[in-house]
């Protein structure tokens, strides 16, 4: 009988902890914080045994820092992880851009669903089904879609978010707009808010609006000299002109809404993009 | 030091910084690096080359974590380290962490 005192105190503590799980927490990482980064994409280091051990720990004061960052001042044990976006099993690396907190608690998407597909894509990779930037690609863009391409339908039927940040759709399906044309309706995703979500808006039954990107290299050899941009939605140093998704083009001197804009296609100069059917901002 | 990446600040709000790294950020990043390249272990790897190199701003500069740098090797695993401000000089190679003591008047603003 004097167990039970005890099993009672266990049973309260338990019981207080599931409800102090933050159930909202962020599914998706920030791409403006966590854009994914890659330490390599040799599979001649990647598919050694071992080779996961054989990467440096993250330090616990930037762990700490990037829970701050996505403002989570308190947590359960066993609540969160700081996942690598881009696994270490798929040559992820221990950049902050890297990291982010992923809840091993939400349901019915968590830490645990995303191990799943980490193991699935690195086996693919290993094997020589796709290639490590594919992978890398894949899960660092959106995870959930890359779940339903490689692995299969995410569990309780959810279907994939998407990020309004997310680049998602490749830079050669973003059709070239005639001068002064509104929109361009593909390269925004229907569901997606105008503003970035508040990293910790859990949003798994936000309908998504495109497949999964296809990862063929091939497909980048556009036309118009038109180039993808950065997953953080910066351009390349060599085609910095930014059109965004209202098909205006933004140049990197003397416009001040240069910095917050995030592109969806890239050109080498003004020109480019103007050829391209975009215009400069009036 | 040569051939030495840009060194970037990862801002705390999202994404890489425009602003450029300190004089006191390039000196502890120069220190870092002289630490690491003198070790015997680092010596041993074939041709490292420092790749990355990131100040994570939103620590303070004696925090773990705070620098962040990448050599790549070829054909092998890239050796990722992370340095801070201490008080003495130290290289942990299990966890890639190093510790050098900078001049308490070192220039903390950019010019």
């Amino acid at each position: 009988m004097k167990f039970w005192p005890l099993l009672l105190t266990l049973a309260g503590a338990l019981g207080g902890a599931a409800g102090a799980y933050n159930l909202q927490a962020p599914i998706l990482p920030d791409p403006r914080m966590t854009p994914g980064d890659s330490l390599t994409t040799d599979p001649a280091v990647i598919c050694v045994p071992g080779y996961t051990k054989s990467v440096r720990n993250v330090p616990q004061a930037l762990k700490e820092q990037i829970y701050r960052e996505y403002g989570i001042t308190s947590r359960e044990s066993g609540e969160y992880e700081i996942d690598h976006l881009i696994s270490l099993e798929l040559g992820g690396s221990n950049s902050a851009r890297n990291l982010w907190p992923e809840s091993f608690q939400t349901q019915p998407l968590n830490a645990h669903v995303k191990d799943v597909l980490e193991n699935k894509l690195h086996e693919l990779a290993c094997g020589g089904k796709i290639t490590f930037p594919a992978a890398q690609q894949a899960i660092a863009q959106n995870w959930e879609e890359a779940y339903v391409k490689y692995v299969g339908p995410l569990p309780g039927g959810v279907t994939p978010a998407r990020m309004p940040a997310q680049p998602s759709i490749p830079v050669t399906h973003v059709p070239s707009l005639p001068r002064g044309a509104s929109v361009p309706q593909v390269a925004t995703p229907a569901a997606a808010p105008a503003a970035l979500p508040d990293p910790h808006q859990k949003t798994p039954t936000t309908p998504a609006s495109e497949p999964p990107a296809p990862e063929d290299p091939s497909d980048n050899g556009d036309a118009n000299e038109k180039v993808a941009p950065n997953p953080d939605g910066s351009c390349p140093a060599d085609a910095p002109v930014k059109v965004s998704r209202s098909g205006i083009y933004h140049l990197p001197q003397g416009d001040t809404n240069y910095r917050q804009t995030r592109a969806v296609a890239c050109y080498a100069d003004a020109q480019d993009a103007q050829n391209a059917g975009y215009r400069g901002v009036k | 030091m040569s051939g030495v990446p840009e060194l970037k600040i990862i801002d705390p709000s999202g994404g890489s910084s425009d602003s450029p790294a300190t004089p006191r950020q390039q000196q502890l990043c120069a220190a870092v690096c002289a630490v690491i390249e003198a070790d015997e272990r680092f010596r041993a790897l074939h041709q490292p080359a420092l790749s990355r190199a990131e100040i994570n701003a939103g620590l303070p500069e004696t925090g773990p974590g705070y620098l962040y740098l990448r050599y790549d090797v070829p054909g092998a695993v890239p050796q990722e380290f992370w340095g801070h401000v201490g008080k003495t000089q130290k290289l942990a190679w299990k966890s890639g962490q190093v510790c050098v003591p900078l001049p308490a008047d070192a220039p903390t603003i950019g010019t």
